[in-house]
């Protein structure tokens, strides 16, 4: 999750082709959560994508991120605030977790 | 003192770009052509609003980097392909050598960069043991096609049985314009348009035909036909027809055989056809009783013989 190996425009293309869908399966984009949630990171820096991850799989503290994250504490604390900004990470906005 | 700003916006440079394999072929496509491939990786944490096509290319350079022989825009981000294809007439034009240690670069656009830094937002590959045969063009690009499917977890590009899928084909034709004339064997499907001969009939024979039946003849059906209101073919056909069953009326009268007296009216079909009368519509008949002639002839030999 620390780099987007392809470009978003090529998940576009392959959704506009009903075979190219039809032929990728289920399995399309697992990884990242399915085409739209790749298209929505790839255009988060890479502190807040990867921040932003670790919070939806769970990580509940700053410290579990860090770890999970190999972000420094500082990037994350950064990543949160800007999440959190943009409305995307609100628990952590209205109870930051302390190191 | 006023100092004047480039008009364009720059572009953030990439967290890291690479050029990760590159390839040079010949005769893919014609004897005398070449064809430059790269894998590249142009990382962006964050992609850019700009399209890839606007903001970095390919470029080939001439030996020590002296001229630059022709550059191609990138048409993606990250871990991706391109190539650049010089047809024979091209490469003479170009004046390329094969085996020449040409420099190839994946960099940004000088227009939308700032300036432009070895390691920072281009890199630069000097060929050298680089240049392959057309013979294993098809096996490079499935490998390709396997390291680009092993870094883009949950893209398939390849199928069971190792050859381009749909999406593998869409990406490498996008990167190598022709690939599936030039190997055709690594698509697990390929849409083959045949090739038609446009063939351009003429009615030369048809018209010697008619030639033998002379105007008087031609002249008669054509009268006959007006009384009817039809054609002079039709007219020929029908009188033809009924000539022809005449003729196979006679003939059973004296052999009591359906079968010999068919074959003995054969010729006026024979004869109507040297004619040209009916022109193509009488060879349609013709070929008809000829078929049903020849039944009628097994069925005579076979009655004789058993």
């Amino acid at each position: 999750m620390r780099r987007l190996p392809f470009d978003p425009k090529l998940v576009k293309e392959i959704q506009g082709s009903p075979e190219m869908s039809r032929e990728q399966g289920p399995a399309f984009m697992q990884a990242w959560g399915g085409p739209s949630q790749y298209m929505f990171l790839s255009r988060l820096p890479m502190e807040e994508r990867l921040t932003y991850t670790a919070v939806q799989e769970g990580y509940a503290t700053k410290e579990d991120i860090r770890v999970v994250t190999g972000l420094t504490s500082g990037e994350v604390s950064r990543a949160l605030t800007s999440l959190g900004k943009k409305g995307l990470v609100k628990d952590f906005v209205a109870e930051p977790v302390k190191l | 003192m006023l100092v004047g700003t480039p008009a364009f916006a720059a572009v953030a440079n990439p967290d890291y770009i690479t050029i990760e394999d590159i390839y040079a072929f010949r005769n893919v496509l014609e004897t005398g052509d070449q064809l430059y491939f790269v894998r590249y990786d142009v990382s962006y944490n964050a992609t850019p609003n700009e399209d890839a096509s606007e903001t970095y290319q390919m470029v080939l350079y001439d030996v020590g980097e002296a001229t630059l022989i022709h550059s191609e825009p990138l048409k993606y981000y990250q871990h991706n392909i391109i190539s650049m294809y010089f047809s024979a007439a091209k490469v003479t034009e170009h004046g390329l050598v094969w085996g020449s240690a040409y420099v190839v670069k994946i960099r940004g656009n000088p227009v939308k960069f700032d300036s432009l830094t070895e390691g920072i937002n281009m890199r630069t590959r000097t060929l050298g043991g680089d240049f392959k045969e057309a013979s294993v063009l098809g096996t490079i690009m499935l490998g390709q096609a396997q390291k680009l499917q092993d870094d883009w977890a949950g893209i398939t590009l390849l199928t069971t049985g190792g050859l381009l899928n749909t999406t593998g084909a869409y990406t490498f034709e996008k990167a190598i314009p022709n690939l599936h004339i030039m190997v055709p064997e690594i698509y697990s499907s390929v849409l083959v348009y045949p090739t038609v001969e446009r063939r351009v009939w003429t009615r030369a024979y048809e018209e010697s035909l008619q030639a033998h039946a002379g105007s008087r003849l031609t002249n008669s059906m054509t009268s006959i036909g007006s009384i009817f209101g039809i054609s002079e073919g039709w007219t020929s056909f029908w009188l033809g027809g009924v000539i022809f069953l005449v003729v196979v009326g006679v003939m059973y009268g004296a052999t009591k055989n359906p079968g010999m007296s068919m074959i003995m009216a054969y010729p006026v079909l024979v004869g109507y056809a040297w004619l040209g009368l009916g022109s193509s519509w009488l060879q349609i008949v013709g070929i008809t009783f000829l078929i049903v002639g020849i039944m009628f002839g097994i069925y005579f030999i076979l009655q004789r013989f058993a």
